[in-house]
């Protein structure tokens, strides 16, 4: 299978605002390494989930994906095209067949738009689509997405989150995208309506060979999505593969700590394990070595010094460990 | 064992444009000491509701229109504000969803604890009251506390934010804390590790606790007993072994269904169909019978949540056929 989505050595590099104290003295401006060299492949028609906890980089890395941000260093390809610096101009004629769908339905739609407007305003700007055309393509797609003719000229308040996602699914497939990425897509939605919404995307990607990024900090969520899966810690992945090879045989001591702290309803009264203790490291000062050291109970000295590298471990699996490379002392 | 907190047929109404919206509508319950209890519910089930009517926090214009809030014998639904107030904190504290927004941006973690410790008189002195901080925040987990006791909670992370909310929660030594979603804004790990915590703090103290939360999860690995709300009823209560292993109501069942597993991740999942009714628009039929697969005619009237087997309740007719 071919990737439509190549990464190599992505990065992405942030500039805080200096104190005063700061330009005073003329220090340099903090730097936070939100993605710290990336590679990534998506083959065309796979869903990569991303599992993180909040500032990992995870939504960062999608964004840049899909240009939305420029990254600071690496290379971005979509379908063999070196995207990594074209111009807002370059990139119009591909954004029809990449977009986005974000997590929070309340922020990501505007009030002030009916649905009519909200889903046909791509049509309008990518397929120069107006009026009875483009109102039957929206129709088309409201009905894909379990919404009515009724739903056209109401403004999103008038629903609920469910339906929101809805709208905002509607609005990124309209275009017939190739690839979709999905930020949290159902972290704001009560259980029984992230049932519906998730059968939906998975519908949707059968019948438009849709390929996803599907974003999540929820791991039940990824596995029931993903083919393969990739676990971030404070800007790099730590491991990547196959779903079921990161879910039943994870090699990174951050995998298995985040696999250990999902509550499961089959283990009632389960004894207390034991959990990665401490906290997420701030991404402005992060650790020496390996990101994740300070908190992993099966560090060694090697660890606070060398960064380790990604190492493959069987088909198409890997995970940036010491332990898997020749140990950590 | 006497239950600690006896909740009878409480209903709490908050007028609205289109008429009285009753958010919860005769709930029962009861918590032991040292008793967690999980309350599971999606949005607007009333699950926040109720415990919030408990600790007498409903703000006008909503108000309890019925029902007995027993507390060690207490009605708290008859007691004055300042019974009450006295009694809050004191006897049951709160610790919220999100702790940034519940603790107060303008003054340092330290001075909210003390504040919170001298005002229940629980202190001699100002000095006593920060040497009892100190022992909170330590108690809570968080490293060099009588150096981080001046920090504002800016200056905290979330995992120690809600920590030092749990701290001010447990400064006035209360037998009940109720949580609410106190996980839901953490990572996992972190999350994990605040769950450790209150039950650690419930096995030493005997403290009992309401564990409300969206995340069935959670209560099979941390709460004994359950209770499912949906459109502010009870629907089910249980042990939650039980519950989880055998529902007896089509809205646990449902949503256990719409779960997504970890060990099996290709089981297709079962969404609820439909959404949930308009509060103020209800009749007095079984309110999940729109979306339910076992509705019958007789759903349309009044359906009582009862027994169903020793400790088990279900607000369903037809509760024996679920399975």
């Amino acid at each position: 299978m071919s990737a439509l989505i190549e990464a190599r050595g992505l990065a992405k590099t942030y500039r805080l605002a200096r104190t005063l104290a700061a330009r005073l003295t003329r220090a340099p401006a903090p730097t936070v390494r939100a993605v710290n060299g990336i590679d990534l492949d998506i083959a065309r028609g796979g869903t990569l989930g991303l599992i993180g906890e909040s500032g990992c980089g995870k939504s960062t890395l999608g964004r840049l994906l899909i240009r939305l941000h420029a990254p600071t260093a690496g290379t971005i390809r979509f379908d063999g095209q070196d995207i990594t610096a074209l111009s807002e101009d370059a990139l119009r004629p591909l954004r029809p067949r990449m977009q986005i769908v974000f997590q929070d339905p309340y922020a990501s739609l505007n009030p002030r738009r009916t649905v009519r407007e909200i889903v046909g305003l791509p049509l309008a700007l990518h397929a120069k689509l107006r009026g009875a055309e483009a109102e039957a393509r929206v129709l088309q797609m409201l009905d894909r997405v379990g919404l009515v003719r009724a739903h056209l000229d109401r403004y999103p308040h008038q629903f609920s989150g469910g339906q929101r996602q809805r709208i905002g699914i509607a609005r990124a497939l309209i275009l017939k995208p190739e690839f979709v990425v999905c930020d949290e897509p159902v972290s704001a939605l009560d259980v029984s309506v992230q049932a519906q919404v998730l059968g939906l995307l998975r519908d949707l990607r059968a019948e438009m060979g849709l390929t996803l990024l599907f974003v999540s900090h929820d791991l039940a969520v990824v596995a029931h999505l993903a083919h393969r899966i990739a676990v971030m810690y404070l800007g790099a992945i730590v491991e990547e593969g196959p779903r079921d090879a990161v879910t039943k045989r994870p090699a990174h001591p951050y995998t298995r700590a985040l696999l250990a702290a999902v509550p499961r309803l089959d283990q009632p009264g389960a004894a207390r394990k034991r959990h990665v203790g401490g906290e997420l490291p701030s991404p402005l000062a992060p650790p020496p070595g390996c990101p994740f050291h300070p908190r992993c109970p099966e560090a060694g000295p090697r660890c606070a010094r060398e960064v380790p590298r990604s190492a493959p471990l069987e088909a198409g699996h890997r995970a940036a460990c010491h332990l898997l490379d020749g140990g950590v002392a | 064992m006497t239950a600690l907190l006896s909740v009878r047929g409480l209903r709490t109404v908050f007028p609205t444009r289109r008429g009285p919206l009753a958010a919860c509508d005769g709930v029962d319950l009861d918590i032991d000491p040292g008793e967690a209890l999980g309350v599971v519910g999606e949005s607007g089930s009333g699950k926040s509701v109720t415990f919030l009517s408990v600790l007498g926090l409903v703000r006008p214009p909503g108000r309890i229109e019925a029902g007995e809030i027993l507390f060690d014998g207490t009605d708290l639904a008859r007691l004055p504000p300042a019974s009450l107030r006295a009694l809050r904190g004191r006897a049951m504290a709160l610790a919220m969803q999100d702790a940034l927004s519940a603790l107060n941006p303008a003054f340092t973690i330290g001075t909210q604890i003390v504040e919170t410790i001298l005002t229940h008189g629980l202190a001699r002195s100002a000095t006593e009251a920060r040497d009892q901080a100190v022992a909170l925040l330590r108690r809570v987990g968080i490293p060099s506390a009588e150096r981080r006791l001046d920090d504002y909670p800016h200056q905290f992370s979330g995992g120690m934010r809600q920590r030092a909310m749990i701290a001010i929660a447990l400064a006035g030594q209360p037998r009940l804390l109720v949580a609410d979603e106190p996980t839901t804004a953490l990572d996992v790990t972190i999350c994990a590790q605040v769950l450790d915590l209150i039950d650690e703090l419930r096995e030493e103290t005997g403290l009992a606790v309401a564990m409300i939360t969206h995340d069935l999860g959670v209560v099979a690995e941390r709460c004994a007993r359950v209770m499912v709300m949906y459109a502010g009823q009870v629907v089910e209560t249980g042990p939650t072994a039980e519950v989880i292993a055998a529902p007896r109501h089509p809205y646990t069942r449902g949503l256990m269904a719409s779960l997504p597993s970890l060990e099996d991740p290709d089981r297709p999942l079962h969404a609820i169909p439909g959404q949930v009714p308009d509060l103020a628009r209800v009749d007095a039929g079984c309110r999940f019978r729109n979306r339910c697969p076992l509705a019958l005619e007789a759903c349309a009237r009044p359906v009582a949540l009862r027994a169903v087997s020793p400790g088990r309740a279900s607000r369903c007719l037809r509760a024996e056929e679920v399975a």
